[in-house]
């Protein structure tokens, strides 16, 4: 999609309501079957479903496949393969479904049917829709975005950030919106955050420490092409902004 | 037939706020601004007692709060329809008893009263459980749009009373069902909306040390102990007996003491029995409290959990255990079997920890009495799982982007 310079980027948050497909599996070879039968949500929201659900968390739990495998079919090989076939292409549904379809159809097919869950502990497939909720952020270039971006609560960064790029959007979309406005290494670096699979939050703080990089980067680069009198009135002001708060510390205590 | 009136009192939109976080109200003022000028009636059979009256009370208020104008109309019966609406409960959890056609045609009759008298010209109708079912068949006008939100567990459904009341489902727009288990095949969208608790109420509000100690000081219990607690009431489904086994296996090896908290069994004659069963296996010991309490106890109930060191729910079975909900929220340790809608706010080794079987049940609860650091960070976890998914405000947001949804298929 081609966006244009002054087209400004509104920032929206979003409610998933998830709902069961109707389809479900009982053993790995009804997991493999329902995989070639689901739908491109439905793939998203059983590997990045967590992001949404634990968006505080320092760690996510595996995705909903392997962990099923894993702790339901107790197959913790493949459910170990799995995981590894989710993180490796999370990016895009084709090569993540043809990842997942080449690590279950290694195990033979009688085996795949062998090992099951116990009654009563089906994998449900499940899709979502997403509502999209306005935020009122808007931003007019890559910096006023990172702003908006660090303000923005978890729905907002999953559906632009993880959710846009993987099942495509109908408005602009970030890293479009980025390229156009010349921001490409900035559009770069939120898709290798979005293939990250890391949480919301963590993703987000990870923005900040960009920007306080930046903006120290900003500040010393500044200073080198300002005059000496200016360089030592900062670094004046800096000692006395030091002082101010040793003494404030040492009051506290 | 009745509209709930609701008093004017304190702000919900800032007491949520206050306790859920902006982000998550400004989600909902700006889903409730979509809405603006769209009239919601919520519909249900009864406007005290039980889990949807205690919602409603809320949601309802809130959703006007937020400029939404909402009303709540009760359909109300005879007492030979809540026989039948009875038998329908029970028979949607599967245990036995089909509808006469005469029961079938009475329910028709109050159903058809209640059509005629209930305020339902709102754009959008969210109907509680199956009472009130059949409204969407026989009062629906164009343009209008209706959501049967289904509260009850419908895994083992009496097929023949399912089959009662699945074609009055069909003539809604979307259904909404708390768990996964609980959906059945249904010609119309289905969501899932887990249920939630409210942070402001008196079982779940913020309480103080000295609070807690006045509240328990009546029941004499051993304050310098740590307390391994089960909230629920008696019934065989919570296990409590279990409880007490996994409890005996701690004892061999850490102090503590087993509080068996619940409803009181005086009006619930199967209740009665398994009290006297819990007694019984208790015996004398010293070691274990069992506290009958009144079903309004909230206060205390909130003390218990709040003084725990532990909390368990050893369920065979559950719906969505909402106990468990309340202790995350406090920031309690939980081990709790997986079970129902209990794996969705367990995540195990994350926000508690899930159990199959008596000795694991124990072996956890030891773990957990000896892991100060582990209790805590569990703790937290949890509550930050609460926060995010199973509070008020997440339930009203999820209705409203229902709606919304809802309207836009409508307009498009």
């Amino acid at each position: 999609m081609t966006e244009r310079r002054d087209t400004p980027f509104e920032i929206q948050s979003v409610v998933h309501l998830v709902c069961p497909t109707g389809d479900s599996a009982r053993n790995l070879e009804e997991l493999r079957d329902a995989i070639v039968r689901a739908s491109d949500r439905s793939l998203f929201w059983h590997i990045a479903g967590g992001q949404r659900r634990e968006p505080w968390c320092a760690e996510l739990a595996p995705d909903d496949f392997s962990a099923w495998v894993g702790a339901v079919v107790q197959d913790r090989v493949t459910a170990e393969r799995l995981s590894y076939a989710v993180q490796s292409r999370r990016g895009a549904p084709e090569p993540l479904r043809a990842a997942l379809l080449e690590t279950l159809e290694s195990v033979g097919e009688r085996q795949r049917r062998a090992r099951a869950a116990p009654e009563g502990g089906e994998f449900p497939m499940l899709t979502f829709e997403s509502v999209a909720v306005p935020t009122g952020l808007e931003a007019h270039d890559p910096e006023s975005l990172e702003a908006a971006l660090a303000a923005a609560d978890a729905g907002a960064w999953f559906h632009h950030v993880v959710e846009e790029p993987w099942l495509g959007a109908e408005g602009p979309r970030l890293g479009d919106w980025l390229h156009a406005h010349g921001a490409t290494r900035l559009a770069e670096w939120f898709g290798e955050l979005a293939a990250s699979g890391l949480p919301l939050e963590t993703m987000r703080r990870r923005l900040l420490e960009r920007r306080r990089r930046a903006a120290m980067r900003r500040r010393i680069s500044e200073a080198v092409s300002s005059a000496d009198a200016e360089r030592q009135q900062a670094t004046r002001a800096a000692v006395e902004a030091l002082v101010r708060r040793l003494r404030r510390d040492r009051g506290a205590t | 037939m009745t509209q709930v009136a609701f008093p004017a009192g304190p702000s919900l939109v800032e007491g949520y706020r206050a306790v859920a976080g902006d982000a998550a109200m400004q989600n909902l003022e700006a889903l409730a601004r979509k809405l603006r000028g769209h009239r919601i009636a919520m519909v249900n059979s009864t406007s005290t007692g039980g889990g949807v009256a205690e919602i409603l009370h809320r949601l309802v208020p809130l959703l006007n709060e937020l400029g939404v104008p909402t009303t709540w109309e009760v359909m109300s019966g005879d007492a030979r329809f809540y026989a039948i609406t009875k038998k329908i409960h029970n028979a949607l959890h599967g245990l036995p008893g089909a509808l006469e056609p005469e029961e079938r045609e009475h329910f028709h009759e109050v159903s058809l009263r209640a059509a005629r008298e209930l305020q339902l010209d709102a754009d959008l109708v969210l109907v509680h459980d199956p009472q009130p079912v059949a409204l969407a068949g026989l009062r629906r006008r164009p343009g209008q749009r209706w959501v049967w939100r289904c509260h009850v567990d419908l895994s083992r459904a009496a097929p023949e009373t399912w089959g009662f009341i699945e074609p009055n489902v069909a003539r809604h727009d979307a259904a909404v069902f708390s768990h996964i288990a609980f959906v059945p095949p249904l010609p119309l969208p289905s969501y899932l909306v887990p249920p939630s608790i409210d942070p402001l109420s008196d079982k779940n509000r913020e309480m103080g040390e000295k609070e807690q100690e006045e509240l328990l000081r009546p029941y004499h219990l051993p304050a310098h102990r740590p307390w391994v607690t089960q909230v629920s009431r008696y019934d065989r489904i919570k296990d409590p007996l279990g409880v007490i086994e996994a409890f005996q296996l701690v004892r061999k090896s850490a102090d503590a003491h087993l509080l068996l908290a619940g409803g009181n069994a005086d009006d619930d004659p199967e209740g009665a029995e398994v009290l006297a069963e819990v007694r019984a296996r208790a015996g004398d010991c010293a070691d274990i409290s069992i506290l009958p309490l009144p079903s309004d106890a909230h206060r205390v109930i909130n003390a218990i959990q709040r003084r725990s060191r532990v909390v368990v729910q050893k369920s065979l079975r559950e719906g969505f255990a909402l106990t468990v909900t309340e202790a995350l929220w406090k920031r309690r340790a939980v081990v709790a079997s997986a079970v129902g809608g209990i794996p969705l706010q367990v995540l195990h080794e994350r926000t508690g920890l899930l159990v199959r079987s008596i000795e694991g049940c124990a072996f956890q609860i030891t773990r957990l009495l000896r892991a100060a650091e582990l209790r805590k960070r569990l703790g937290q976890a949890g509550r930050e799982h609460v926060l995010e998914n199973f509070l008020h405000p997440r339930e009203a947001r999820d209705y409203l982007a229902i709606f919304a949804r809802l309207i836009e298929s409508r307009s498009g």
